[in-house]
């Protein structure tokens, strides 16, 4: 580069960073004795292990997936054995026993999630981990592993919160899943069984879909989002709609699950979202979605090259909002609840998701290009669903209001749901007959809710994609 | 003197290199929050106690926070536009496309645009500041500069 060329990117960034803030106050913690988080496998969790609680109360929010494995004395290893225990420490602290891990999401109710599971059949102890502690837990599993510990350091919030119960068999374990999920007010959607070198595996799993492996750390997934999708008749269907936050200190990505009834009519609607949405989860999806994209890409040579530098392109994920707050998701969980054939909705915080990737601006371009195709596909399906009755299609209009969109776009969009919520018949109120109403609605979904507004590559892609 | 009590003394040392880091990544309204997550996130971790560089540690960790602070791609634009804006409007003289082309650059890209041109590193010293290769250093460059160069040349 010329020395002007220098020097206007030196003026640049002295520019940029002139008006830096002054440097945040960071608190730090005391050396206190026995505390050994960093390089433990538990440390001392700052709630510890509880033993049997006297309450017990339904816990409203939360739980999301339930783990079973074995767990060893190494895991039980603390600074203190006897610190922050409440009932038998020392048979927490030397018990060869099982634990349940329950994953919770940000706005779970941990106390009365502990003192429910802690008054459980079998429980020996309840003990809260938090995100660090779990970071710190997964680091020491892959110590040994650099391109895993690449991975936590670049997303060092993989990790999610659990609260983990110690029990006296693995029976035992099982049947506190089920209660735990049951608590939650959710069936859960995984177990897995296993030592603790199992949960690092299953850990591994999670964290590959992020690394070098995967080719992309743009890859969500986890055992709680590989739920069942067997779409036999008489099974239920999971469909996962994935959700991304990004509101100041909360970080985490919403997962919803929807589970549909198969013997209701509308079975095959949601068997064609799931098409679109459900088998958007792990790379072997990803493939799927891939010769998708190449088929609709197939006029556009430079497209389809992109694809080969990029596949990273192909994102799993179906919705991703940063609007969506802790009392939005439920109210888009409550919206989706409403919507027939659905039999029971999950909404999950925990998991992490989408990385920053160095896509040049082309690649940028085409990947927003599939997120609109994708988006598109999901609410002309959705939409579909309306000539069946407006009542879905009006809990899809508030349901999604929470999604990504400009204060004056959503207060008008939320008119628009209003409306379509409060007359009766709709179109007459609008003027205009019902399919009338539904091609307009159709429109405004696709136009308006796509946060990533569609803009194909070229006339040829536009061709090829409708 | 306590691992804490060096450790947040380390950081004392480079606060403010750290927040201008963090400011040419993310824009002064993210730059601390950034910082506070990607500090507070280390001396958590013990990491930085064996660390052979603390410094580069701390900055890696920046960088990194920075980029799972910018994950919405939209929302990002928008941020950046504004940032831009603003600027525009305290330097009348600079080039608005340049800083916003620089804006929005990825957060490596920006990283190694800012350590070249602001710290005055080396290729090799960005890549040892950063923990990544020279080559990969090289090519954030090199692709910064693609696109700056395009921006520049108009």
């Amino acid at each position: 580069m010329s020395d002007q060329t220098t020097d206007m990117l030196r003026r640049t960034m002295k520019a940029i960073t002139e008006i830096t803030p002054e440097a945040p106050v960071i608190e730090t913690v005391s050396d206190s004795p026995g505390w050994r988080r960093s390089r433990t496998l538990s440390g001392v969790p700052p709630s510890g292990w509880r033993g049997p609680a006297t309450a017990l109360v339904a816990a409203a929010v939360v739980l999301v997936v339930v783990g079973v494995g074995a767990m060893g004395t190494t895991l039980l290893r603390s600074g203190d054995s006897t610190r922050g225990v409440t009932g038998d420490p020392t048979a927490v602290a030397s018990v060869e026993g099982w634990v349940v891990m329950a994953f919770l999401a940000d706005n779970a109710d941990t106390e009365t999630i502990m003192n429910a599971l802690a008054t459980r059949p079998g429980a020996i102890g309840v003990r809260y981990v938090t995100k660090s502690e779990a970071y710190a837990e997964a680091f020491e599993l892959f110590a040994d592993d650099q391109a895993m510990i690449r991975v936590l350091e670049e997303i060092p919030d993989l990790i999610p919160a659990s609260i983990r119960v110690l029990t006296d068999g693995h029976a035992r374990s099982q049947a506190l899943a089920s209660d735990a999920a049951e608590m939650a007010g959710v069936v859960a959607t995984d177990l897995y069984f296993g030592t603790l070198e199992e949960y690092g595996l299953s850990v591994e799993e999670i964290l590959a879909s992020y690394g070098p492996a995967s080719g992309s750390p743009s890859e969500e997934t986890s055992q709680i989002t590989d739920t069942t999708t067997t779409l036999l008749p008489g099974t239920p269907i999971d469909l996962e709609l994935s959700a991304f936050m990004e509101e100041p200190l909360i970080h985490d990505p919403v997962v919803v699950f929807l589970t549909a009834d198969p013997d209701e009519s509308r079975r095959d609607e949601f068997v064609a979202v799931i098409g679109v949405a459900g088998s958007t989860v792990g790379a072997s999806l990803r493939e799927t979605l891939t010769v998708r994209a190449r088929e609709r890409l197939k006029q556009d040579d430079e497209a389809l090259a992109l694809l080969d530098e990029y596949p990273e392109i192909i994102e799993p994920l179906i919705w991703r909002s940063s609007a969506i707050s802790g009392a939005n998701r439920q109210r888009l969980v409550e919206q989706l609840s409403t919507m027939s054939g659905v039999a029971a909705v999950q909404s999950v915080a925990g998991l992490n998701t989408i990385a920053d990737t160095d896509l040049p601006d082309d690649a940028i371009k085409l990947r927003s290009w599939w997120r609109a195709q994708m988006y598109r596909e999901i609410a002309l399906t959705c939409c579909n669903m309306s000539s069946v009755a407006d009542g879905e299609l009006r809990a899809f209009l508030v349901g999604l209001t929470p999604l990504e969109r400009s204060p004056v776009d959503l207060e008008e969009w939320r008119q628009i749901a209003q409306d379509a919520c409060t007359n009766t018949p709709l179109s007459d109120d609008l003027g205009m007959d019902a399919e009338s109403l539904t091609a307009e609605l159709r429109v405004v979904i696709c136009r308006e809710l796509i946060p990533w507004r569609a803009q194909p590559l070229d006339d040829s892609t536009r061709a090829a994609s409708d | 003197m306590t691992r804490f009590r060096q450790e947040a003394a380390l950081y004392e040392s480079h606060q403010v290199e750290l927040t201008r880091f963090a400011t040419a990544l993310v824009g002064p309204s993210d730059a601390a929050d950034v910082v506070s997550e990607a500090v507070s996130s280390l001396l958590r971790s013990g990491k930085l106690e064996e660390a052979d560089r603390p410094e580069a540690l701390m900055y890696r960790a920046v960088l990194a926070k920075a980029r799972s602070h910018q994950r919405s791609f939209y929302r990002r634009r928008a941020r950046e536009r504004r940032f831009a804006d603003e600027l525009i409007s305290h330097d009348p003289e600079l080039r608005p496309d340049v800083v916003d082309a620089v804006m929005r650059l990825s957060p490596r890209q920006k990283a190694c645009v800012y350590l070249t041109y602001w710290e005055d590193l080396s290729p090799s010293g960005v890549a040892e500041r950063l923990g990544i290769g020279e080559g990969t250093v090289k090519g954030y460059l090199a692709r910064a500069r693609a696109r700056l160069r395009e921006v520049l040349d108009e």
